[in-house]
Parts: C-alpha cells; sequence; structure tokens
C-alpha cells in the first residue's frame, strides 16, 4: 500500500520472512557493473560446496578439516560452531592454472575499457605506487593464475545455474527499518585484473537503504550507503545525485575490488601498508598534535592511492534489466550466518591491508561482529541525522527549546538586577557606617559575583536566540530551495571523486618530454650527470603542482626549505660577521630611539 | 518573542584595526614591500657584478656568465613589479628567489664559493614575502574591499 508522498505502509507482520523479503524485492538496488567485470553476486551454496575448509594453526601452518565437495553451508556452520575461536577458512581456488591455459585464458578474457591516471594525486603518491607494484618473481603469474582458475570455476557455476543472488537482512533500529543487501563474490581480482591494492578469494559487500518509520505507520526511504574500500558512502534518497528506477537505487560497482558508489566515475582510495601499520598511531597521534592548533587534514603519508574503476558501462543486474536478482532472506535458518566467523578466502598476508579475505555478511576478517551488522544506523554514521521528513519538524522543535531556554535566562538576569540597586545601596550605607569593615567588602565582592553572573545570562540568551534564528533561516531556507537537497554533513564519507582530467593528462606528457629533452640537451652539451637528474626531478614537480594548480603552495614550501638550508649554512659558515652585524644593528636601533628621545624633549 | 538589545559577550569584542592595517587600508604600501625590493634590487645588482666581472666560481664560462647576467636583469624587473604590486610578482620573486638560493646551495655543496650577501638577502626576502601585510598587497583583492 502506498501513500501519495511514497511512503509505504509498515507491514502489519513485520519480522515475517514474507513480509520482509516484499520490502527487501521493493527498493531492491541495480547494481551497475563495469565492463571487463568477471565475477558477480552469486550463491554461497555452490562457492562453499567447491571450496576446501582450513584452520590456519598457532605455528603458522594449515589444516585440512574438509576437502572441495565435502561442504554445505549447514556443514561450514556446524564446523564453524564446533571450532569457536579456531581460525578457519575456505579455498576455493586451490592451485593457480597452469601457463599454457592462463595464455589461453588471458586471450579470451574480458579487459577494462579505459584505465585512469592517478593524475589526481601527487607525485610523491604516485611514486609509492610504482613502487608498490614492483613484480615480485613469479607472484604476477601465479595471481593471475589463480584469477584464471577462480574465473573458470565461477564460468562453470553460471553455465549450470545463472544466478545472481543477493542476501537480505531487514531490522529495525531506532527511527530506522533498515534493509542491508549483501552480496557475494568468488573473487576480488582488483589487483591482478584492474590495477589495485589487492586480491582475495571470497568478497562480500553490502547495500543498506534505511526507510524512516514515519508518523501513522508508514515507512518512507530515506537513505542509502553504501561500502566502498572501508568507508561508508551515504546520501539522502531523494538526493539528485543518487540515480533511481522507481524505488531501486542504481549502485556503481567498482571493477574487480566490487565496492559500491552511489555514482558512476573513478575514484582514488588509499590503501595502507601491511607493514607500516603500527606506525599508523604513532602519525595519528602526531596529526591530533598538529590539526589541533592549525586546520590542516591529517596527513596520510603511509598509504597508497589506488584508482577504483566505477564507470557502469558493464553488466547491470536488478529490477527491469536482463538478469534479475534471486534474493535469499537472511533468517535463522541460514545458520552458517551466525555459526561461520572464519574468512571466506585465504587470509595471505600482503603488502596491502585490503589483501586480506573478507568474514561474512555478519563477522568482520577478524570474527568479530561488524558494525554495519549490529549497529547499521550508527554505521552508516546517520545517529546524530534527522530522517529527512522530518527536518522541519525537528527544526522546529529546536527553535522552541532554545526560544525556552532564551526566556528562562531572561527571567534569571532580570530577578538578579532587581537585587542590584538593593545590594548597592546597602554598600553605600556600610560604607558611612563604622566598624563594618569586613562586612562591606563581602558585599562589594556579592555585588560584582552578581554583575558577572548576570552577564553570563545574558552572553547565553544571546547564544540562544542567535541559534534560533539560525533554525528559523534554514527552515525558511528549505521551503524556499529543494528540500531534496538534504545530505548529511559529517555522516556523508564520499570517497574523493578524481577529477577527469584528459586534458592535462595530455599536456602532462607533454611538458614532462619537454622537460626530459632538456635534460637529454643538457647531458649532450656536457652539464654533469646530476645536473640533468636534478632538471628531470625538479621538473616532475613543477609540472606536477601545476597541472594539480598547487605551484604556488609549491614554490611558497621549496622557498621556506631552501631559506632553512641557507640559513643554516650561514650560521655556520659567517657566525661572527653575522653576530657582529647584529650587535651593530641593535647599536644603531638604540642610539636613534635614544636622539628622538633627546629631541622629544 | 523579539529582542531589540542584543548583548554583545565581552569574548566578542572586536579588536581595532593596528596601524599597520589602517595605512593598508589608506592605500599605503607595508614597509616590508619596500624592504623587499631593496633586497631584490641589491640581489640582482650584486648578481650583475658577478656576471660581469666573470663568476669566481667553476661556473665561471661565458654561458653562465650571460645567464647570469639575463637573471640579474629579471630580477630589476621584478623590483619594478613588486613595487608596483603585480599580483604575479609575489610568485615571480619567489620563483626567482628559489633559483638563486639553489644555485648558491649547490656551489656551497661543490666547495666553490658561494655569494653569503646573496643568501642572507635571499633569506630576508623569503621572511618579507611570508608577512601577511605583503602577501596582502600582493594578492588579489575581492571586490568591495580588503578582507576584515
Amino acid at each position: 500500500m502506498t501513500s501519495p508522498s511514497g511512503s509505504i505502509w509498515r507491514p502489519v507482520n513485520a519480522g515475517d520472512p514474507a513480509a520482509n523479503l516484499e520490502l527487501l524485492r521493493r527498493y531492491e538496488p541495480v547494481l551497475a557493473f563495469t565492463e571487463g567485470e568477471m565475477f558477480f553476486p552469486m550463491n554461497v551454496e555452490e562457492y562453499v560446496h567447491r571450496s576446501a575448509l582450513y584452520q590456519r594453526l598457532d605455528d603458522g601452518r594449515t589444516e585440512l578439516l574438509a576437502k572441495s565437495g565435502e561442504l554445505t553451508p549447514r556443514s561450514l556452520a556446524e564446523v564453524g560452531a564446533s571450532r569457536f575461536g579456531d581460525r578457519l577458512f575456505l579455498r576455493f581456488v586451490e592451485r593457480p592454472v597452469n601457463g599454457a591455459t592462463l595464455r589461453n585464458w588471458s586471450a579470451h578474457r574480458p579487459k577494462l575499457k579505459e584505465r585512469r591516471h592517478l593524475s589526481g594525486v601527487g607525485l610523491v603518491d604516485r611514486l609509492g605506487d610504482a613502487i608498490a607494484r614492483i613484480p615480485t618473481p613469479g607472484g604476477a603469474h601465479a595471481a593471475e593464475g589463480t584469477v584464471a582458475s577462480a574465473q573458470l570455476q565461477y564460468a562453470d557455476v553460471l553455465s549450470h545455474a545463472p544466478r545472481f543472488v543477493y542476501y537480505g537482512r531487514v531490522i529495525e533500529e531506532r527511527a530506522y527499518t533498515v534493509l542491508s543487501y549483501h552480496f557475494f563474490y568468488a573473487m576480488s581480482d582488483w589487483r591482478s585484473s584492474f590495477f589495485g591494492a589487492g586480491d582475495h578469494q571470497g568478497d562480500w559487500q553490502q547495500v543498506s537503504v534505511f526507510l524512516a518509520n514515519v508518523a501513522d505507520g508508514y515507512l518512507e526511504p530515506a537513505w542509502i550507503a553504501c561500502e566502498s574500500a572501508g568507508r561508508v558512502d551515504v546520501r539522502a534518497w531523494e538526493d539528485p545525485s543518487v540515480s533511481r528506477i522507481e524505488n531501486h537505487p542504481g549502485v556503481f560497482v567498482a571493477a574487480g575490488s566490487h565496492a559500491g558508489y552511489l555514482a558512476p566515475g573513478e575514484f582514488i582510495t588509499h590503501a595502507e601498508l601491511e607493514a607500516l601499520r603500527p606506525l599508523s598511531g604513532l602519525r595519528d597521534r602526531m596529526s591530533r598534535f598538529w590539526n589541533s592548533g592549525v586546520d590542516r587534514r591529517p596527513a596520510r603519508a603511509l598509504a597508497v592511492p589506488f584508482v577504483d574503476h566505477a564507470s557502469g558501462d558493464g553488466v547491470r543486474i536488478g529490477p527491469g534489466r536482463s538478469c534479475g536478482w534471486e534474493p535469499e532472506v537472511i533468517d535463522a535458518s541460514q545458520t552458517w550466518v551466525e555459526d561461520y566467523r572464519g574468512v571466506w578466502g585465504p587470509d595471505e598476508r600482503g603488502a596491502f591491508a585490503a589483501r586480506r579475505s573478507h568474514g561474512g555478511p555478519m563477522y568482520d576478517a577478524d570474527g568479530n561482529v561488524r558494525r554495519s551488522w549490529s549497529d547499521p544506523v550508527g554505521w552508516a554514521g546517520l545517529d546524530r541525522q534527522a530522517v529527512p521528513a522530518m527536518v522541519d519538524v525537528e527544526l522546529s522543535r529546536r527553535i522552541d527549546v532554545l526560544e525556552h531556554d532564551a526566556a528562562v535566562a531572561m527571567e534569571g538576569a532580570g530577578t538578579l538586577r532587581s537585587v542590584l540597586p538593593q545590594l548597592q545601596l546597602e554598600i553605600e550605607a556600610l560604607e558611612v557606617a563604622s566598624g563594618a569593615g569586613s562586612l562591606l567588602a563581602k558585599r562589594k565582592h556579592q555585588l560584582d559575583r552578581v554583575e558577572a553572573e548576570i552577564e553570563e545570562y545574558e552572553a547565553r540568551r544571546t547564544e540562544d536566540l542567535v541559534s534560533a534564528d539560525a533554525c528559523r533561516n534554514l527552515r525558511r531556507s528549505r521551503d524556499v530551495n529543494d528540500s531534496t537537497k538534504t545530505r548529511p554533513g559529517s555522516a556523508a564519507k564520499v570517497v574523493d571523486g578524481m577529477s577527469q582530467r584528459r586534458t592535462a593528462d595530455v599536456s602532462a606528457g607533454a611538458i614532462a618530454a619537454a622537460v626530459v629533452l632538456a635534460a637529454v640537451a643538457l647531458l649532450v652539451l656536457g652539464a654533469p650527470w646530476y645536473t640533468a637528474v636534478v632538471l628531470l626531478i625538479v621538473g616532475a614537480f613543477v609540472v606536477d603542482n601545476v597541472l594539480r594548480g598547487t605551484f604556488e603552495s609549491f614554490v611558497s614550501n621549496a622557498a621556506i626549505v631552501l631559506a632553512v638550508a641557507t640559513g643554516v649554512i650561514l650560521i655556520y659558515e659567517v657566525f661572527w660577521p653575522l653576530t657582529i652585524f647584529a650587535l651593530a644593528a641593535l647599536g644603531v636601533l638604540l642610539l636613534i630611539s635614544d636622539v628622538r628621545e633627546l629631541r622629544a624633549r | 518573542m523579539r529582542f531589540t538589545a542584543v548583548h554583545v559577550p565581552r569574548t566578542f569584542r572586536m579588536s581595532l584595526p593596528s596601524p599597520r592595517e589602517n595605512l593598508m587600508q589608506a592605500g599605503a604600501k607595508p614597509r616590508g614591500l619596500y624592504i623587499l625590493a631593496g633586497a631584490q634590487a641589491l640581489s640582482s645588482v650584486l648578481l650583475a657584478i658577478a656576471s660581469a666581472s666573470g663568476f669566481e666560481s667553476s661556473l665561471g664560462d661565458s654561458q653562465t656568465e650571460s645567464l647570469g647576467m639575463v637573471v640579474a636583469i629579471t630580477g630589476l624587473v621584478l623590483v619594478a613589479a613588486l613595487l608596483l604590486t603585480a599580483q604575479w610578482a609575489r610568485l615571480a620573486t619567489m620563483v626567482w628567489i628559489c633559483a638563486l638560493m639553489a644555485l648558491q646551495l649547490a656551489l656551497y655543496a661543490r666547495d666553490d664559493s658561494p655569494h653569503y650577501l646573496v643568501m642572507a638577502l635571499c633569506l630576508v626576502q623569503v621572511i618579507y614575502l611570508n608577512q601577511a601585510d605583503v602577501k596582502r598587497a600582493l594578492t588579489p583583492q575581492p571586490p568591495g574591499g580588503l578582507d576584515p
């Protein structure tokens, strides 16, 4: 049942699987994949059946608990429940395909249409990226072979049962009914296929729709949230930047990483180097210290940037598309969700944290309950956000509270003010009376205190009135402007969008080539080799900063660094002449000052 | 409920503009700008003299001397730009100083004889280029006057 405003009547039998399924189907998203994607949301049953289950022992060795073909989701749950606390993991790919198969597969596999460069980030970041890409002997081959093996198995699954599955969950939390859509992929091949941070078998991703429980038992879609590379992208349901087909939001899935974005594009994400994680705490403490004094963004020195390609130009799955969803409602019958705390792929420690495999919809890779499961409203940062449909009501309530507080403050100030003349008269009387010195001082102190309190009341009243006026203005501007533009403030953790700077890319190439040519010319002319190297490095930084619009700040910083070095050398080399000069200058200044003083007399 | 009188708490009390800010509002150039231009002129002249008389360092060939003269003349052009408060003058001067300091540091690193007076002048220029009033004088102002 739908109300005229688009909200729906809350099902009477909420909690019932059929009612939950109806809700889930009503708002299920359309996933738009990027061309080149090879893995799509699948049924866990097939994956589990084809996987082997292992336990990682304390000494680092692994023990086989169930061979491939032996497991079902139910038996996985049973093993998980009986081995609580053990580090379990599934392995979908036992070994990479051989060289011949890999060559054949590589020749026919789909590929990313166009790779964007990292022109949106700094040169240092890009150098980090280049260093992180230095291949290890046999590493690239093994990784690609694993992807090929996983893809061939997944293709086999699809050929037998072409199903695209999501696992849906409905939960009521605070003012919301939360619809969580969990998608499972056999493999994340971000690094091997799409130049990303890491690969791993078994990949869980999530999209959540928050239905606000508005008055009279109606539900109204309020927010949508996607998890992308460890961050949460939250937007208002009515946000014009969110593409929707009727009630179905469009989610753009990044190639390989399967991170969800609410708008198409290329997004820069940062992956922290695993080896440098212990240093992160130190870095954060330093950032906090620095940021307490000045307004600067925290440094991200230990992370390497990667591009997440989510152009949405590939397969689309969802309502109204040639490929639809087969939903599975998460309920008590799916015991694997709660009982299996292991990860869904081998947990291979790589260079980046992103290489670790994922836990299930309920648990993270360490077996802890995800916040998105236990507290989806808090996970999306919606605790402090008013339900969009209730913003005017909440504003009015706040204005009432502020006006009431201002009135109370005014009353308090008035009461105290009426006491002031009496106190003043008392003080004047005590001043002429004899032997009342200590009492006089006491009363004077009391008078000062009362005045200070009045000032405090007035300040509080002013603040309340300013706030109330601001709230009224906001309410008025919402009436005038499109109210659908409401977006969460600090809750919106939108991943930095990378500007598509094709022209800039071309210019960068041309200018960089000119710099290289100049360096070569200098070498030919007989300049020392290091002159050319220095020119190259400086040129690269200059070009990079010019293109990113940060040239002025770059030059300013460079000048300061050079000035510090110059200052150190000057102090070291000409300390005594400098000291004598400084003393002489001081003497002259004193002399001028004295002469001025004499003239003034 | 409307209140006509608004109490301004002590913490919000506004400070008076400094004499330097008064000067700026009156359209006068800050003193730092003249010191900056003076240092720039002196550096340029010293560089021109060094170029004309042949560098004492190992850089002393005819090409380097010509380059030195070009840099010195550029420096003098920048003096005029600074005094005319051209919007591009600050950035250009900064680039010029960077190049000069890098050259002097390179000479020092090669055990050649850097010009210590030029180095000291560069240092002074960097300090003055980063002073708020000099920055303000050399930065395009938004329509409607200077920032409060």
